[in-house]
């Protein structure tokens, strides 16, 4: 279907002069690929921009969950769409992860990103009967047993994993770091006591800590969290740790100029309002609208700091 | 809380507007749940935007009614068409499906309505009245005691599938190696993967029990010569079951809905694993074993109590942990989110109405559903059988196509449905049972990750013998294995003993 | 598979269990070499120890040795009582010609949906397959294919415009 109206629209374009199609972009609904399940972060953000994002350009923007292959089926769907602005999507760390860690992975330069949504940065929390009172306690701890202390994280690859891995190399600890399928039952995990620390990011934790069954010692940012201003950050304890997930707004890569610029400025118009921002920090979300060229460097940042980790704990099949 | 409760429902949800939204989500759950391939997950994705513009309570009783509906119309799919929608519709069709062949799709139906409400009402009433207690309960569940109830499945399942010990061993491996093919969640290292992206992420069990059942049962009947080819007979007029047979079913229906609460209310169990332990447990139970998958109600009736028991059971974790137990409660709880409500041990302080809103909600939803499907879903479910045999077959297929896809949107899924209808197909040519594959892939990869997982925090399995949840169901297991193959062995030395051989 | 078959119909039977087995052996044994020969050749971090982890090269290894076990278990009880079968079923190799052909069909969804689009490939897989099960049924085979594509259609609008689901 989607192959025959693009036939379709690459005969009308042969008809007609081709800027002249892209000054009245966009005239259709546009597709906003969402790489993992209904419910998840992923896609609770995505629904969020998508329904103010259909209220600034005019036309109805469809969020589609192509779920599996660990978020890869989804990215595949963007880098394999027609670059013509009307498939777009998110993505996060685990993408930029995935290029150097799997098979046949999509890697950035199929991709053109569009604007930059906003951190998710790592958090420690420790469970409320670990003797753990501040970081320091914990990093004694950990240095005094190294390999001992178990940790629950994603997978390797994963971006707790990642930011566990990024806390282990800067400040030279080693963790026993127990790998848990999604933030769900990492949280269930140190609720339960079978670890005693978890590097996923805050508001997966901010109920628990309210409630007194965990505590967080620190985040891994370089200010503190907008919904926990009392968490220090870990420099703020004279930790040099900074690490996190992110999200990022991207399409395939090969847009036209102008459509890209015109969805580049809509979603930062979105991301910047008052009224979303609301919304998405009640949702827990934590929002830095950034344009095309910022939030380009602000990945390849991420990337720069995160290769080095990936290659230390051997997870690197497809180097640089 | 009792009086809120009440209060609440005749109050404030047996309104117009509230009843109303209630039906449309019913309706639509029911037509969209029996639909294969389209579970709770996605009929509530597709309702998700509809809840936008919605205040909170609204929503959520939008959204319940369309889980707790959907949950009772992937019976349908499973007994009509011997199409399993969801992982726990797989074994409702064993003895479902058989009643439909014998003309009594009706009346399974019926059973399986019948079960699904009074699954969802103790359900409803364990989490309304304990979900503190047992949410403490599935927090001690760590993965020792979870390795060790997969284990216990596993035991269970192959105790339950009856035919020849070899050739289940033979399904059973295969179904297992199944669940490795992708990224262990472990190391992260691919396996069977053959160096493609597509299998990275595992075979998922919706398309591989779809093209297992669904799609191999077609085949096998177009094989049929013409002489042999009957359509399924007249539904006879009985659809509801007397009250002396349903009496009968009152123990069984108990059962599974306690296990299937409690199994719901560990995170990430899900369905697929209450409802193989309370069908294996009835049959365990039972005094005419042999009579399960011909056609028992009571093949229907457990694992349909416990399916819909579920839902109580996985709002439990949601509710007082705000952690989502499976990819349903997930959605909810992005529901809760977008209406910026952070479900946890504070929601209830915070937000107590909501509470007692989303509980009668539910119940609610579980009242409309019963009487919906009761009065008009299976009259018109049983008109699907009246359509000519010809174009059923096709429909069945394409609808296998669609629904493989609709999964996930993803075309590999299409292709596993399509291999594992022929693999199927295969199975039942060579007289092998199909349900040791589907169960070894549904819960193999749950016992490897919690058995690895165990070892690395803990060092050595002897941890299993030191936590008393682990040490009576490993041991239990191992009964339940080792005892009728030490039998079986005996009587192969006591010469050569007569094999009964069947699916 | 009694010893001692009383009538044709029997022994006929318990021939083909004993080709069952055979079969089922064989295809076991197939199945285990060919994945352990991928498993064993596989590249990059599968093979490495893990520490306390004992890996994921273990599990695999256990399944591939459990299937090559019951494939010889059914391949040796085969061969034991092919010697004693009286009577083997004809080989009805040539009746499954329709479910090939269904799957077939099937398989070709994804490709015609590559160069037509699914909302003309289903109805005409639907059709077909519609056609084919209907063979030597009273009805007309042209009737039987329009209400099979007028299925296949409303199936695609079901799931499309219903459900969104973006085929």
């Amino acid at each position: 279907m989607k192959k025959t109206l693009s036939l379709a629209a690459a005969m009308a374009l042969s008809a007609f002069a081709s800027g002249a199609v892209a000054q009245s972009f966009p005239e259709s609904p546009i597709t906003w690929v969402v790489n993992w399940p209904a419910g998840g972060g992923q896609d609770t953000t995505s629904r969020l921009v998508a329904d103010r994002l259909s209220d600034v350009l005019g036309v109805p923007v469809v969020v589609e969950n192509y779920d599996g292959a660990g978020g890869l089926t989804g990215m595949r769907e963007l880098a394999n769409a027609d670059p013509d602005g009307y498939t777009i999507g998110m993505l996060g760390s685990s993408s930029i992860i995935q290029q150097y860690t799997t098979d046949e992975p999509v890697m950035m330069d199929q991709l053109q990103v569009l604007s930059f949504f906003g951190p998710d940065p790592g958090a420690l929390t420790v469970g409320a009967d670990t003797p753990y009172e501040t970081l320091d306690d914990y990093v004694a701890a950990v240095k005094e047993a190294p390999g001992d202390v178990p940790n629950g994280n994603d997978p390797p690859g994963g971006a707790s994993y990642i930011s566990a891995a990024i806390m282990e190399s800067s400040l030279g600890l080693e963790l026993n770091k127990i790998p848990y399928a999604g933030y769900a039952p990492t949280v269930t995990a140190l609720l339960g006591g079978e670890v005693q620390s978890a590097t996923v990011p805050l508001p997966q934790v901010l109920e628990h800590a309210a409630s007194g069954d965990v505590r967080i010692l620190g985040v891994m940012a370089g200010s503190p969290h907008f919904l926990a201003p009392d968490v220090p950050t870990f420099a703020a304890q004279g930790y040099d740790v900074l690490a996190g997930d992110f999200r990022a707004v991207v399409g395939p890569a090969g847009m036209p100029a102008d459509v890209a610029a015109t969805l580049s400025e809509a979603l930062v118009e979105v991301l910047s309002s008052a009224e979303f921002v609301e919304a998405a920090n009640a949702a827990g979300y934590m929002i830095e609208p950034l344009g095309a060229e910022e939030a380009t460097a602000r990945i390849e940042a991420f990337d720069a700091q995160v290769y080095p980790v990936l290659e230390a704990a051997e997870l690197v099949t497809n180097p640089k | 809380m009792t009086q809120d409760l009440l209060a609440t429902i005749f109050a404030d949800l047996f309104t117009f507007s509230m009843i109303g939204l209630a039906l449309l989500g019913v309706v639509l759950g029911l037509v969209f749940g029996a639909l294969p391939g389209v579970s709770s997950t996605m009929a509530l994705a597709v309702m998700l935007p509809f809840t936008y513009g919605m205040e909170t309570a609204p929503a959520m009783v939008l959204m319940l009614a369309v889980f707790f509906s959907s949950v009772y119309a992937g019976s349908v799919s499973a007994i009509l068409l011997n199409i399993p929608g969801t992982p726990g519709a797989m074994i409702t069709l064993l003895d479902g499906h058989a009643m439909a062949r014998k003309g009594e799709a009706a009346e399974a139906m019926a059973y399986a309505l019948i079960a699904s409400i009074f699954g969802g009402i103790i359900g409803w009433i364990l989490l309304v009245a304990l979900a503190p207690t047992i949410a403490g309960y599935a927090l001690r569940f760590g993965s020792p005691e979870y390795a060790a109830v997969v284990l216990f499945g596993l035991a269970l399942v192959a105790y339950a599938s009856s035919g020849d010990t070899l050739r289940g061993l033979a399904a059973g491996a295969i179904g297992l190696i199944v669940g490795l093919v992708g990224r262990d969640q472990i190391t992260d290292v691919p396996r069977f993967t053959f160096g493609t992206a597509d299998l990275q992420g595992g075979i998922d069990i919706i398309p591989l029990a779809i093209g297992l059942f669904g799609v191999a049962e077609v085949l096998v009947l177009m094989t049929r010569p013409k002489s042999e080819m009957s359509e399924i007979p007249e539904t006879r007029a009985r659809t509801w079951p007397r009250w002396r047979s349903l009496r009968a079913e009152l123990p069984t229906a108990l059962r599974a809905s306690t296990i299937g609460t409690f199994v719901g209310a560990i995170p990430a169990a899900g369905s697929a694993v209450a409802v193989a332990l309370a069908y294996a447990c009835e049959k365990r139970l039972s005094k005419t074993p042999e009579k399960f998958g011909t056609g028992l109600p009571r093949g229907v009736v457990a694992p349909e109590a416990a399916n819909n028991a579920c839902v109580g059971g996985a709002l439990i974790p949601m509710m007082t942990l705000g952690i989502p137990g499976d990819s349903i409660t997930a959605v909810l709880i992005g529901v809760l989110l977008l209406h910026g409500l952070r479900p946890g041990p504070g929601l209830f302080e915070s937000q107590p109405d909501l509470i007692v809103t989303i509980y009668g909600a539910l119940f609610v939803a579980i009242i409309l559903t019963a009487l919906v499907a009761g009065a008009i879903g299976i009259p018109v479910y049983r008109k699907i059988l009246k359509i000519p045999q010809r174009i059923l077959t096709a429909a069945v297929l394409i609808l296998c196509l669609l629904g493989a896809y609709a999964v996930r949107n993803a075309v590999v899924d299409v292709w596993v449905a399509i291999f594992f209808g022929t693999l199927g197909f295969a199975f039942i040519k060579l007289n092998i049972p199909v349900l040791p594959l589907a169960f070894g892939a549904v819960l193999g990869p749950l016992l490897e990750e919690n058995l690895r997982r165990t070892l690395v925090i803990h060092g050595d399995v002897g941890v299993f013998f030191e936590r008393p949840i682990s040490l009576v169901l490993v041991c239990l297991s191992f009964a339940i294995l080792l005892v009728p193959l030490a039998l079986s062995a005996l009587s192969f030395l006591r010469r050569r003993p007569r094999r009964h051989s069947g699916l | 598979m009694s010893p001692t078959p009383n009538n044709p119909e029997e022994a006929e039977a318990a021939g083909r269990e004993v080709i069952n087995d055979l079969v089922s052996g064989g295809l076991c044994l197939a199945l285990a070499s060919g994945l352990a020969v991928v498993h064993y050749s596989q590249a990059g971090r599968l093979h490495d120890d893990f520490n306390r982890d004992p890996g994921p090269a273990l599990l695999p290894v256990i399944l591939l040795a459990a299937l090559a076990l019951a494939g010889a278990g059914l391949g040796l009880r085969g061969w034991i009582a092919l010697a004693k079968a009286r009577a083997f079923p004809p080989l009805a190799l040539h009746t499954a010609w329709p479910a090939g052909l269904a799957v077939l069909l099937m398989a070709s969804f994804l490709p015609l949906r590559e160069v037509i689009g699914a909302a003309i490939a289903l109805p005409l897989i639907c059709g077909a397959l519609a056609v084919l099960a209907g063979r030597g049924e009273a009805a007309r085979w042209p009737v039987t294919a329009a209400l099979g594509e007028a299925t296949g259609l409303a199936l695609y609008g079901l799931f499309h415009f219903g459900l969104s689901v973006p085929l």
